[in-house]
């Protein structure tokens, strides 16, 4: 049964505009690393890798994939009232969640895993920034996961899911991060930049001790963990409305 | 229809009468009542006023349940704290006497406050700007204020003005907070006013520059899709990605192609703007120095590019 809703699930998020308009946000990247190869300065090719990947990948490519799937995949049904034909059915509510994220989660992973690869080969594949490239491109595809899943809890618990998502991503992650330190313990991007630490400090290029292993690992676990359980709780309880 | 002679009642003289009225042939018509309007028509100005008054409630959330006020009120409130904060420690900083210390070093002033509130002025165009156009379209009540004395392009303007005031209270208001309460801080209101009165045009002519470019692009990105939440985030990545690629670019390639690229990203043609207005000759990213005029003309190539769309997509839009 979950994967029956996975399935259905990837189609209704591969369908019409969306998808493409998705390719085109991952292929920025990419985009950019052509013209710092063609115009670039020499430099530390692995710092600025590392770099290109956090700013371009890691801050705005990931969370907004993740948001735009793993709000759809079921916040899109919740809201225009369609989702009582899934809900009036005898499937217990975490088969339902767990079908949502196997799709939304797997497809954000390969887009932005796939557009992190790209990105990466082409400025420093040939000059030692490979190895660096594949740990950024295994972070992208566990940040998908812990995003998604944090982005369908949203979405069930508000009907905006959306948008708290962005002000999370740019406010709290962002502006925030800068000022108080502490808020590093609380970030998913930080849990990706500490698990990337974990096999080599030096490919993480951001200002500021990057996260323990140890508390990076238990971060993205307790928050894909929990926000699966917050999911699965508010659908449990979700009346459905009539859309807007 | 109108088969029995003298069935239908129609005009004043009839007067609201609902009964039937009884033809040659026995059959009988049934008079409903049916009367035109005799009162003042109020035209095309006035409907565009009232769309315009309720298009601005609709952005602030006003006359909708308290949740559709969250958003809006919340990212003023974001957007409010630096200000609030600024004060605090000035008004601190004057009792122990050391104002003009902190006064120099405080990065929160007239000129650096829209950089700083950037990424929540962006949220507030990107959450509200599909809260005014996505349900017309969505539940397809546009065809009805065609039908009526609005024309296509009177509904586009309404709209680009209801959220471009929003935008603009957005933005002025904490800065006004400011200044009143730099103001009361003064040992001489008076003079406190007239010390900061300078910074007036500035603050202002960099928020109307803002809140028509961002009202008008998020209008135009909104006006394609009935969905609010596909509105919301390709109104986000248009304003993230490219200041994302700017950022990465100044310090991968430093040079004339960052200062090229920056024109084209809004966030960095309104911190330019911001620049200019406040007496900077130079802008940018700072691997780049640009002249911070080619960003107020680069913005006020995007608002009339963004108008043109918005209005072009209202003219042809199937209601």
């Amino acid at each position: 049964m979950i994967l029956t809703i996975a399935g259905n699930t990837l189609g209704a998020l591969l369908s019409r505009r969306r998808a493409l308009l998705m390719a085109v946000l991952a292929a920025v990247p990419a985009l950019v690393a052509l013209l710092a190869r063609a115009y670039g300065e020499p430099g530390d090719v692995v710092q600025q890798t590392a770099g290109l990947l956090e700013a371009s990948v890691l801050t705005a490519l990931l969370p907004l994939v993740a948001l735009v799937f793993g709000t759809a995949a079921l916040g899109a049904e919740l809201e225009d009232g369609s989702a009582i034909h899934l809900l009036t059915k005898p499937v217990p509510r975490w088969r339902v969640v767990a079908g949502k994220a196997l799709a939304a989660a797997p497809l954000t992973g390969l887009l932005v895993g796939g557009a992190t690869l790209v990105t990466g080969l082409i400025l420093g594949g040939d000059r030692g920034a490979a190895g660096l490239t594949l740990a950024y491109t295994l972070a992208a595809a566990v940040g998908g996961v812990v995003y998604v899943l944090l982005f369908i809890a949203l979405s069930v618990l508000t009907g905006r899911a959306l948008i708290v998502g962005l002000i999370y991503v740019a406010v709290w992650e962002g502006t925030l991060a800068g000022l108080f330190e502490g808020t590093r313990v609380l970030s998913i991007r930080q849990y990706l930049l500490g698990l990337i630490a974990a096999i080599d400090p030096h490919w993480v290029a951001g200002t500021g001790a990057p996260l323990a292993p140890g508390v990076a690992a238990a971060g993205a676990v307790l928050v894909a963990a929990g926000s699966f359980l917050v999911a699965v709780q508010a659908l449990e309880r979700h009346q459905v409305s009539a859309g807007d | 229809m109108s088969g029995a002679a003298g069935g239908l009642g129609r005009g004043p003289a009839d007067g609201p009468g609902r009964g039937a009225t009884v033809g040659a042939a026995g059959d009988s018509i049934y008079d409903l009542g049916y009367r035109g309007y005799q009162g003042v028509r109020l035209g095309r100005a006035h409907a565009v006023a009232s769309l315009v008054r309720q298009s601005f409630r609709q952005s602030w959330g006003m006359g909708r349940p308290g949740r559709a006020k969250i958003v809006p009120f919340g990212l003023a409130a974001i957007a409010t704290v630096p200000a609030v904060v600024a004060l605090g420690i000035s008004a601190l900083a004057k009792q122990l006497g050391a104002a003009d210390m902190i006064e120099a070093a405080s990065p929160i002033r007239y000129e650096t406050y829209y950089p700083v509130i950037g990424q929540v002025v962006f949220l507030f165009a990107a959450a509200q700007a599909p809260e005014l156009l996505a349900r017309d379209q969505r539940h397809r009540v546009l065809a009805l204020f065609f039908s009526r004395a609005i024309r296509r392009e009177d509904y586009a303007a309404a709209k680009l003005l209801a959220l471009g005031a929003a935008m603009l209270a957005f933005l002025l208001f904490p800065l006004a907070v400011i200044f009143v309460g730099r103001a009361l801080l003064a040992a001489d209101v008076v003079a406190g006013v007239a010390a900061d009165a300078g910074a007036v045009p500035a603050i202002v002519g960099e928020a109307l520059l803002t809140a028509w470019l961002l009202a008008a692009m998020s209008l135009a990105i909104a006006s394609f899709t009935p969905r609010r939440a596909y509105a919301t985030a390709a109104i986000f990545a248009v304003v993230v990605i490219p200041a994302a690629t700017v950022g990465v670019l100044s310090e991968l390639a430093p040079g004339q192609v960052v200062g090229a690229v920056s024109l084209f990203s809004p966030g960095d043609v309104l911190d330019g703007a911001n620049a200019f207005v406040f007496g900077h000759a130079q802008a940018g990213p700072p691997s780049a120095s640009m002249p911070s005029l080619a960003y107020v003309g680069s913005a006020l190539a995007m608002i009339v590019v963004s108008t043109a769309v918005l209005v072009a997509r209202f003219l042809r839009i199937e209601p």
